[in-house]
């Protein structure tokens, strides 16, 4: 019995990574609460196709907040105002009838926008090329007690690894900075035994490629703890400044 | 072998801000010493004129001294400078609409502000007292510290004074516990307890100094008491 919404939707149109943008309003009358963010861009678009207009180009994939896809942010906050969601997730349900919503790509240099909504990532799968991968050979899988981890390090590796590599981590910093990211995926290798053969050369190689791309530092605000949709902790930061250190000085 | 892996330390952006975070933390412990040498001045000009004159004694420990506060003072501004503006090169357009909640605390947004207000300070402090205290040839340091030419006989200098250590206390607020995040033992037993401790340095050093300003330029200065 819910009932529906007239929207104000304020959205980022920018042709290509080298034109100007701006933000286009689009009125949206009797949106269904229960859609999510996603769909509601859907049935923008399908009226966009319908007059003959140029639809708002965005990534998505899952929807179901597994992959990381649906970078934006909304009103001003990645993924929007509910903590631990990705936009994908985001229902309708959490606004106001007569909102204004404003949506718009992601903020940071290392992420070009490629058309509207879109960004490219390509930046984080660099990265994770330089060395956020086990390659060292483990075999079939072995029986899963033959390596003992105590619950504590194999939860922090865990959480680490639930990271998506969405960036909203990078458009949430005021530098930009991709520490969060970076921090998670060298965790959830330097906390287990796997990891371990690798760690120097894969710290060292990722740190720097994170540099290369231009992100910027980490000034320990908080803001990608914050808005991050995986709750990804920036402990992991304060472990990645320690492998780092130990990296360089053996 | 380990010069190429310090090169590389000083031009990434955590050996950098590694740079910041000692950096600070060492100014951290001058200000302690700093303070407890000041706070003598409550005991009256003569303890004070007594103390200031007997460091002259162990001028080439004090030169030694400065010589490492100005080197340690240099490497935390080049670097967080030179982080700041890659990082600012690193948003290109900033985000345009308005967060109406704040994600990071005030004084984490605002570490490149405090951090200029404090260098204008020092460089004020500087020229002032230390400089007169070098040169002046007299021993009389209480009367130059309540003088009305640039001590707390000036509103001005008193002013700048109590907004300053306000402002060091803001930066240190987030500077202190930031460190212990930054040199990697934020999730260590010892950084907690640093993290604890945070608020001698960003509370109770700054309120010490400011106290001294407040006693004798406003308190002394317009006879309050
Ligand atoms: C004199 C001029 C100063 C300037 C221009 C300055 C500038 C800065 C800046 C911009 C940062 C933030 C770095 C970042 O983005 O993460 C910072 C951090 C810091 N500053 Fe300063 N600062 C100054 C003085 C001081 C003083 C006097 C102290 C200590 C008494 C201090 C202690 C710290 C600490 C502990 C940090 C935190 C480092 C970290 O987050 O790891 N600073 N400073
Ligand atoms: S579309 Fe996959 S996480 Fe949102």
């Amino acid at each position: 019995m819910s009932n529906k919404l007239n929207l104000t939707l304020k959205v980022w149109r920018q042709e290509s990574s080298d034109s100007h943008g701006d933000f286009v309003d689009y009125s949206m009358e009797g949106v269904n609460p229960h859609m999510s963010f996603l769909e509601l861009l859907d049935v923008l678009n399908e009226r966009l196709i319908t007059e003959g207009m140029d639809p708002i180009a965005f990534e998505h994939d899952c929807r179901e907040g597994i992959c990381g896809s649906c970078a934006m942010s909304i009103n001003g906050e990645a993924h929007g105002p509910v903590k631990s969601t990705t936009a994908c997730q985001l229902h309708m349900f959490h606004f106001n009838d007569g909102d204004t919503i404003t949506v718009e790509p992601w903020r940071a240099k290392s992420f070009p926008v490629i058309k509207d909504l879109a960004v490219d990532r390509s930046a984080f799968d660099r990265i994770i090329q330089s060395g956020g991968y086990v390659s060292v050979n483990t075999g079939s899988a072995p029986d899963g007690n033959a390596i003992p981890i105590d619950k504590e390090t194999a939860t922090m590796a865990f959480d680490a690894a639930a990271c998506i590599g969405c960036g909203a981590c990078v458009s949430s910093c005021k530098n930009s900075s991709a520490s969060l990211f970076v921090s998670a995926k060298i965790s959830q290798f330097s906390k287990l035994p796997q990891g371990q053969p690798e760690q120097k050369q894969r710290v060292l190689s990722m740190v720097a490629q994170m540099d290369k791309e231009g992100f910027g530092h980490c000034t320990n605000t908080g803001a990608c703890e914050a808005t991050c949709p995986k709750d990804i902790s920036m402990d992991n930061i304060s472990t990645m400044n320690k492998e780092y250190l130990k990296a360089i000085l053996s | 072998m380990l010069l190429n892996q310090l090169k590389v330390f000083i031009s990434s952006t955590i050996g950098k801000k590694m740079v910041v975070a000692t950096t600070g933390l060492l100014f951290c412990l001058f200000l302690l010493a700093h303070l407890a040498n000041n706070f003598v001045i409550y005991t009256g000009a003569e303890n004070f004129n007594f103390l200031v004159k007997s460091l002259e004694k162990i001028k080439p420990l004090i030169r030694l001294a400065e010589v490492m506060l100005v080197l340690i003072l240099g490497g935390h501004i080049y670097n967080s400078i030179t982080l700041a503006l890659k990082s600012k090169k690193a948003k290109g357009i900033a985000n345009q609409s308005k967060i109406d909640v704040a994600n990071a605390s005030l004084s984490s947004r605002t570490m490149v502000f405090t951090g200029s207000i404090l260098f204008i300070f020092l460089t004020v402090h500087l020229s002032t007292f230390w400089y007169t205290f070098q040169t002046s040839g007299r021993h009389d340091y209480y009367f130059m510290v309540t003088s009305e030419s640039f001590g707390f006989g000036n509103i001005l200098i008193t002013s700048l004074y109590l907004v300053a250590m306000i402002i060091l206390g803001f930066h240190l607020r987030h500077g202190f516990q930031s460190a212990i995040k930054t040199l990697g033992i934020g999730n260590t037993a010892l950084g907690k307890l640093l993290s604890l401790l945070s608020v001698i340095f960003w509370l109770f050093v700054p309120a010490g100094f400011f106290s001294i300003a407040f006693w004798f330029g406003i308190v002394k200065h317009f006879g309050l008491v």
